[in-house]
Formats: structure tokens, sequence, C-alpha cells
């Protein structure tokens, strides 16, 4: 019964989107907006009917309702309740129901943001909104039903994938969802945009804070899911070019690009075309991306199951980048730009030259994902593209961003001297020589780790200068002290320092990849109960080894205390896990960070004299990812941050009815 | 050795297209092991590699070879840079080539980052008062 209420709420929801696409493209075209507010209230309408189809969707996972295939599929009597939600977005159909979810829920709030203001743009922001949602709809109503009935009823369900089930499971695909679904939204107003042809910076600034949050819960996402591997996946790394990895990178990619570009149409009124294009390229990828993770048609560790939804997908992307390209062209003329380039060395130049270095790795991260697939169109023969090809070709790309992200802010706007550049560049260029000196020194020969160094250090010492020499003009101007300039700094200019900010925390990832991909220890050892073996500065010596059982699985855990010299530093309890209802045993990996590197270490199981069997490796600075993530998370969250004081102004205005501001 | 393990994809099936050097499974460890065997017994490392692509296809490979249809996955995104540089490069020539508006004239070309700090602290006390 229920689940019949939830497929007739899903159909409502179709009928309802067609209903608001059909009246608010009519109410645009008539003027009448009682039309246009007719199409957002379905939006609504839409919103409640989603939610109530999820809920019925949650609680029956939750009360393992075993009716429902997909809660049998997923989940089991005896898996704790926290797992039970998660898996919600653990299988197809949940997860598409979740992506809708989130989508209309993005709708609605972009309807509320703009109650007042865009009013011509919205009425087609709504209709490629409801259009996206119907997509979806269709597909799960036809390809992925959620509802799906089993007769008879199974008495037991085949549990969630233990691999899943861990804490990053509850954040990870929420966030990455967030940060995919957030796109349509920019994607909208920019087809609204084209459609209504109000291409001036309107649409931009509507939707610049969505692409940022959207950008942030992406890069958060894409992180976590780094994090989780690295921790459970006991291989000692953190990112292994996957295909669904790749397919969260790639709009990422272009929607870096685009927060980049966007601020030269701000400032210049330049690249508009360029900017529609880019969105268009970044939702797409969002799209394909999905498509990817879903339709079987690249092998992953991720992968759902083998599926036809693939077919509803391409017909999707087919016609989204073929309106989107038909408005385009349709609108060239007034996509031309207000200014002119004046310099080849410019920040216009060096931000268009960042989005070249943007596109290209897409491009190479695109080309190796879906190059097996054509490999085996084209000659028939199956070849694999793995992290040797991806690091190889990306490398220098990636290189060359970052020495850019410390280049560009010394640049000016328009027109830079070669005087200007030479007093801006000597001082970090020196800095960043001589710290690289200091690491050559301290035995770090590798070329391509001083090189990674010599980059990041150039950004730090950017971005510090860029800081103090504002603290201090700003100090001399105003009168106030250090803490205080700093602080109104950041508040009078959050994107700018916000950005920098950002960067710095670029930076330190990537010095944390550096260190950690060139300079690994990895060991293997067997090794007796109370034996030691050494690795890097670490003495491990094996206390204990224990075979624990419970309701779900079989477990082998194992004790070492780990010791620098004399001094004991520390504890590693590394486990392996047999569950019952799967053949791959997991393991849970014991990791003791240290300040400047991480001792990582996995059981490999017992060997029958009772001996340990290990592998541990030592990463050194790893931890720069992690924390470099929360620097990037924190410079977003700054440059999000509304205005004050345009907000109290506003406020003022709307209070006093205008008459006092005046003044 | 690490040159060769780092070049083959490991079929065990279940790491994620790791290479033998890094996924830590019980396959890799199997294929270490012959692999130093081959090396000890005077092999190349061309050898070994050939005879893993024999035994097992060109999917052993961690990445595609350099030649024929694999070539053009590598050539691809280098293609695309190349194009992509040209394009800006033919872009802001044309700009450049543009007759200049009139604003541009009259200003200077900003030779003073101080100054646009100057100008950015005058405008917010102007909004001050």
């Amino acid at each position: 019964m229920l689940a019949e209420v939830g497929r007739y709420a899903l159909i409502a929801a179709s009928l309802l989107c067609l209903y608001s696409m059909v009246v608010s493209v009519v109410g645009a075209r008539l003027r009448r907006a009682d039309l246009v507010e007719s199409g957002e209230r379905a939006i609504v309408g839409l919103l409640f009917l989603v939610v109530f189809a999820s809920s019925i969707l949650i609680y029956a996972l939750a009360t393992s309702n075993f009716q429902f295939e997909y809660v049998a599929n997923y989940t089991s009597t005896t898996l704790p309740l926290p797992y039970k939600l998660t898996a919600f977005w653990g299988g197809q159909a949940g997860s598409m129901l979740f992506w809708l979810l989130i989508l209309i829920a993005y709708t609605t709030v972009a309807l509320l943001q703009n109650q007042s203001k865009n009013r011509q743009l919205m009425p087609y922001v709504t209709t490629f909104l409801a259009g996206t949602c119907l997509f979806f709809l269709i597909m799960l109503l036809f390809a992925a039903d959620p509802f799906k009935k089993l007769s008879p009823v199974p008495v037991e369900g085949q549990s969630l994938n233990p691999l899943l089930q861990n804490y990053w499971m509850v954040s990870h695909p929420p966030s990455l969802y967030i940060g995919y679904v957030g796109l349509a939204v920019p994607f909208a107003f920019a087809m609204a945009a084209l459609i209504t042809a109000r291409l001036d910076s309107g649409w931009i600034r509507a939707i610049r804070k969505w692409t940022l949050f959207s950008w942030l819960f992406l890069t958060v996402g894409i992180l976590q899911g780094s994090y989780w591997a690295y921790i459970e996946l006991g291989w000692g790394g953190y990112w292994a070019w996957d295909p669904v990895e790749n397919a969260s990178l790639m709009p990422w990619l272009a929607a870096t690009a685009f927060l980049h570009s966007v601020m030269i149409q701000e400032k210049k009124g330049m690249l508009k075309m360029w900017n529609m294009i880019l969105v268009l390229i970044s939702f797409s990828l969002s799209i394909f991306g999905t498509f990817l993770t879903r339709s079987g048609v690249v092998s992953s560790v991720h992968s759902f199951a083998q599926s036809p939804i693939g077919n509803y997908f391409i017909v999707f992307m087919v016609i989204q980048i073929g309106v989107s390209v038909f408005f385009l062209l349709k609108r060239k003329k007034e996509l031309e730009p207000e200014a002119r380039l004046e310099s080849f060395i410019s920040r216009e130049s060096s931000f268009l030259f960042n989005n070249v270095f943007f596109l290209v790795i897409c491009i190479a991260v695109l080309c190796g994902t879906v190059f097996p697939i054509l490999s085996e169109l084209f000659t028939g023969s199956k070849v694999t593209v793995s992290a040797p090809f991806f690091n190889k070709v990306i490398m220098p790309f990636a290189i060359g961003l970052v020495l850019l992200a410390g280049i560009c802010p010394l640049i000016a706007w328009r027109k830079a001297s070669i005087k200007n550049l030479k007093r801006n560049f000597l001082t970090p260029g020196i800095i960043a020589l001589a710290g690289s000196a200091v690491l050559a020194l301290l035995g770090i020969h590798h070329w391509l780790t001083l090189l990674f160094f010599f980059c990041s250090m150039f950004v730090l010492v950017t971005v510090y200068n860029e800081f103090t020499k504002g603290t201090k003009a700003r100090m001399a101007m105003v009168d106030e002290g250090a803490p205080v300039a700093l602080y109104h700094l950041v508040e009078r200019n959050k994107r700018r320092y916000g950005g920098f900010i950002i960067h710095t925390g670029i930076a330190l990832l990537f010095i944390g990849i550096a260190a950690s991909s060139f300079y690994q220890l990895d060991k293997e050892v067997t090794v007796p109960l109370n034996d030691s073996f050494t690795i890097g500065a670490y003495t491990l010596k094996f206390k204990d080894l224990q075979l624990l059982r419970d309701p779900h699985k079989e477990l082998w855990r194992a004790k070492l205390e780990i010791f620098k010299g004399e001094k004991q530093v520390g504890v590693l309890v590394p486990e392996r896990h047999f569950y019952k209802n799967s053949e791959q045993p997991t393991t849970e990996v014991a990791i003791r960070p240290f300040w400047n590197e991480d001792l990582y270490l996995i059981l490999v199981g017992p060997t029958e004299s009772g001996a340990g069997i290990f592998k541990v490796y030592v990463n050194p600075f790893i931890g720069l990812i992690w924390k470099g993530g929360i620097i990037i998370a924190l410079g977003s969250l700054i440059v999000l941050l509304p205005d004050m004081k345009t907000k109290y102004a506003v406020s003022t205005v709307q209070d006093t009815g205008g008459e006092e501001f005046a003044g | 050795m690490e040159d060769i393990a780092s070049n083959l994809a490991c079929y065990c099936g279940n790491c994620p297209h790791l290479v033998v050097s890094k996924c830590g499974c019980s396959v890799a460890d199997q294929i270490q092991a012959d692999i130093q065997k081959m090396i000890d017994s005077g092999q190349s490392e061309e050898q070994i590699i050939q005879s893993y692509v024999a035994k097992h296809g060109q999917t052993v490979l961690a990445a595609p070879t350099k030649s024929g249809f694999n070539l053009t996955a590598w050539a691809i995104p280098f293609f695309a840079f190349f194009l992509g540089g040209a394009l800006l490069f033919t872009y802001l020539k044309k700009q450049r080539n543009l007759p200049a508006s009139p604003v541009e004239n009259t200003k200077k070309p900003a030779d003073d980052q101080e100054s646009h700090y100057r100008d950015l602290l005058k405008k917010e006390l102007e909004e001050r008062k």
C-alpha cells in the first residue's frame, strides 16, 4: 500500500512538473504574472510531493519493510539505524530520488530568493529546473523504481555493503550531491538569461553565490571521499583515478574555471560568451558524471549495477546540450564584450590562461576515463587507463596552475608593466627558491617534489605579502591596530581575501600530495608475536592478536606499540573483518598521525603459527591534504558571507522609506 | 622492480585498477614475487612486461601504449593544450588590434600596487562620511 502511494506521489509530481514548465513559459511570453506565480506555486507543490515520497522510502528503510525491493537489497534487520537511513542514497533508485529531493529543494530556495528580483528571468529558471526534475522523475518511474515491490516478501535483507558502513557514508554522498545538483541552478539562470537576452551581469550576480556554494560542497565532498578511501580501502593512498572519482573531478574543474572567469565579466564586462559556455559545460559534466556512475558503462569500485538507465541520461544530455547550443548561437550578438582585452600580460589574460589549464586537465581526465570505451568501440580491444596515465598527463598542467595562482595576483588589471612584474615576482621567487634549497639540503632531491614545493611556496609568499601590504596600508590611512585592520581588510574585500585563503589551502594540499606521493615508505612484514620491526624512524612492537566475533562478522584485531627510539609514542590497533554475507574481507586501517607524517598500518592476517602479516606505510605530510581542504572550506565560507553593511543599508531604506538615507 | 610493478595493473578485480606496486591484495603480492623471480633469472624489464601482456592481454598494462590508436589517448590532452593556447593567443592578438576605447587612452597602466589600495581606502572613507 505504502509503496503504491509513493509511486503515485511521483506520478503526481511529474504532472506538476509539466504544468509548471508550460505555465511558466506561457506566463513569461504573455507577460502574465499570475501564470508565472502559478508555475512557482506548482514547484512548492512538487517539493511537498517529493518530500512525501522520500519520507515513505526513508520510513520503509527505517522499519526494514522488505516489501520494498530497495529496502531488501540494501538493508537488513540487524543493520544499525544510521546505516539503514544512509541506504537512502546507497542504491541506484534511492540515490536518484535523493538527487531529485536536493534539486527540488534548491529550486524552491532559488524561487524564494528571487521573489522580488530577476523577475524577467525567473519563469525560465523555473522551466529549466522543473524540466530537470521531470527527467529524474521519468527515470524514477520507468528505469529505477524505488517503490518496486517484492513478492514473496523476504524475511531478511541483503544489507549494506560493509565498505559503506562507515561514518563517511553519512556525509560524503550528501556533500557531493549538494555540489553536483547545485550546478543546475547556475545553468537554469544562464539559459534564462540567454532566452530573455538579458545578458549583462545580472544573471551572473544572481548565481555567483550559488556556484560558490555548490563548488564548496563539491570540493569538500571530493576530499571527504578521498579521506574515506584513505582510511578504509587500505592501500595507503586516497585517489585512484577511478571513473567515479573522475566523474566528480570534471565538473569541479569546470566550475573552478567558471568561478575565476566570472570575476572578469563582473569587473570588465568581458568574456560573456565564454562564461555561458563554462556554465553549460559544468552542468553537462555534472549530468555526465551522474550518468557515468550509474550506467555501468565503465567499471568502477563505486558503480551501481549495470542498467538501461544510461539511455535516459544520453537522451537528456542530447536535449540539454542541443537546447543550450541553440540559444547560445541565437544570442551571439548580445554576448559581445563591453570592453576589450588590452594586453597579453594582464590579470584578464592570466585568468584566461588559468581557464585553459583547468579545461585541459578536464579534457585529460575525460579522455582517460572514456578511453577504454572508445578503444573497445574502435579497435575491439580493451585497455586499462589508470594512475600512470593520469598522473603523467595532468602533472605539468597542475604545476602550471599552482604557479599561476601565485603569479596572477601580482599582475595588474588591464596591463602590467615589466618593471611592476619584475618587482613583484622577485621577492616571492627568491624566498620560494631559498625554501626549496633548504629542502634540498635536508635531503629532498627529487626534482619534481622540489618543483611542487617551489610553486606552493611562491603562492604562500604571495598571499602573505598581500595580507601584510593590505593591512599596513590600512593601518597607515585609518589609524587602526594590526588585528582590527586585518579584520576590516578581509571583511571589506571578502572575495579577494577569501580567495587568497582558498589558494593557501590549495598550496598546502599540493605540498601534501607531493610529499606523500614521492616520499612514501612502505613495507610488508611477517612478524611473530612480541617481536618488532622498523620503518622510517619508527619501531613497532607486535603485542597482541585476538579473534573476536559478533552477529555480523568475525574479526582479527592486532595491537602494536609504536616507538621512536626508546620512547613510546602511541599504539596502533588494526583489524581485519570477515563479514558473514560478503566474500571480501574488509580492513580497518590503523593510522597514527604525527605532525609531519602518518604511520599507516594494515593487518593482512595471521599466519598458522600465530605470527602477524602487516603492511605498513609512512606518508609524509599527507595531513596537509586534509588540513588544506579545511582551509579551502574556511576561505569559501568567508567569501560566501553576506555583506553586513549592505544588509544594514538595505533594511534602513526599507524601514524609513528611503528619506533618511539621502545623507 | 618498482618500475615494472608500477606499470602493471593488478587484476585481482577488487581494487579500483590500482597498479601492482600499490594494490595490497594477495594477487599483487604474488605478481611481485613472480616479477622478482624473473628479474633474478636475468630477464629484462621489457621481456617481463611483454610476458604479462602475452598471458593477460593489453589490459594488464596500467596505461595504454603510445602506439596505434592508443596514441590518441596521450595526444588529446596535449593537443587540447596547444589548441587552447593558440585560440587564446589569437583572441588576445585580435583584441589588441581593435581600436582603443577613449577610456583606455587617459589612464596609465597600473604601475603601483599601493595606489590600488589607496584608491580603495579613499573610496571607503568617502562612503563613511
